[in-house]
């Protein structure tokens, strides 16, 4: 009985350390406008995406890392990183990605001739967006979360509304 | 030639399959006398309906063992639904379409898991409205739990044969 109880959180462990673990940005997207700012031009920066949990029984909470835009390889050179920070991503639900930020004319050129983002384009219509960036140049790094069974989550926030 | 007793075999056969039908039988009974009981009594409840339903959900978020979540068919759980809502004498099935046409989850069970979850984890009312797709949810737990205990019968028999033969062959050894 006891050697039961003991292999039972074994068993327990083992069937969430299953648990697939989101590792892509889904449908990651782009928009880049000219805006100006103390009477200069600056570029305001949007990256947006989803992160897909395709576990049924596991969640995912306080999912934290750093989407990155690299050039092609595995040791490709980072052009560029956008900080995550999602409170929790569902089973079977994607939690969104919805960053801002300015950039400068030097930080934004090297990110156009990554995306393919015509320059001239931009200059001239003050906006440009690119929705089917190649996997090659965006991944996610230094990621961390906490792994919790579903069910014991939602019991948590029932008990925490009661 | 030397005659084969095969009585050991049926005698452990017949063991193996009986704690097998006995464990499918204990599963059956959790699910039918206790947690499908708790869950219509929770769903029938007319104070505090969205805790109350919210108990209920988190009660069929642990699936039966026979109706686990990872496997779904879209278009068979769109048709279980409506046969569930005829089935279990829910409202005029004219009255589903009108939900399953709007922005409700009801399209699979799949769906209706990915909705509660949500509804449920950021503290959001379950409706009245809404308790039809935990009907489906309760639907499908009931038929995982009838398909065990049709198992259980018919590893039962099976453990009924291999004790009949068993019998037999000591008899004519």
């Amino acid at each position: 009985m006891n050697r039961i109880m003991y292999m039972l959180p074994v068993f327990i462990l083992l069937i969430i350390g299953c648990a697939k673990v989101p590792d892509k940005i889904e449908s990651p997207g782009v928009k880049i406008d000219i805006i100006k700012e103390d009477n200069k031009e600056v570029y305001f920066f949007r990256f947006s995406g989803g992160i897909k949990n395709s576990n049924t029984d596991v969640a995912f909470t306080d999912y934290k890392g750093k989407a990155v835009f690299k050039e092609a390889g595995d040791k490709g050179k980072v052009i560029r990183s956008v900080d995550i920070d999602l409170k929790a991503i569902l089973p079977l639900d994607s939690a969104i990605i919805d960053t801002k930020s300015i950039l400068k004319d030097e930080e934004v050129q090297p990110l156009l001739k990554l995306l393919d983002i015509d320059w001239e384009k931009l200059k001239k219509e003050k906006s440009a967006e690119k929705f089917d960036i190649d996997e090659k140049h965006i991944g996610l790094q230094n990621v961390s979360f906490n792994k919790k069974c579903i069910i014991d989550l939602l019991k948590e926030k029932l008990n925490e509304k009661n | 030639m030397k005659k084969i007793d095969d009585s050991k075999l049926y005698l452990y056969f017949g063991l193996v399959t009986l704690v097998i039908g006995i464990l499918l039988g204990i599963n059956f009974l959790y699910s039918a006398l206790s947690v499908e009981k708790k869950v219509r009594e929770l769903l029938a409840s007319k104070d505090n309906v969205s805790q109350n339903f919210k108990k209920a959900y988190i009660l069929l978020r642990d699936p039966q063992i026979f109706a686990r979540h990872e496997y779904f068919d879209t278009e068979q759980d769109l048709h279980s639904a409506y046969k569930s809502a005829i089935e279990l004498k829910l409202e005029k099935k004219e009255d589903l379409d009108k939900i399953i046409g709007s922005t409700y989850p009801g399209r699979t069970v799949r769906e209706a898991l990915r909705y509660f979850d949500n509804k449920v984890y950021y503290g959001k009312e379950i409706t009245s409205d809404e308790k039809r797709y935990l009907e489906v949810l309760l639907d499908r737990r009931y038929k995982g739990a009838r398909l065990g205990r049709n198992t259980m019968i018919f590893i039962l028999l099976l453990s009924a044969v291999s004790a009949c033969l068993f019998f037999v062959e000591r008899k004519i050894s």
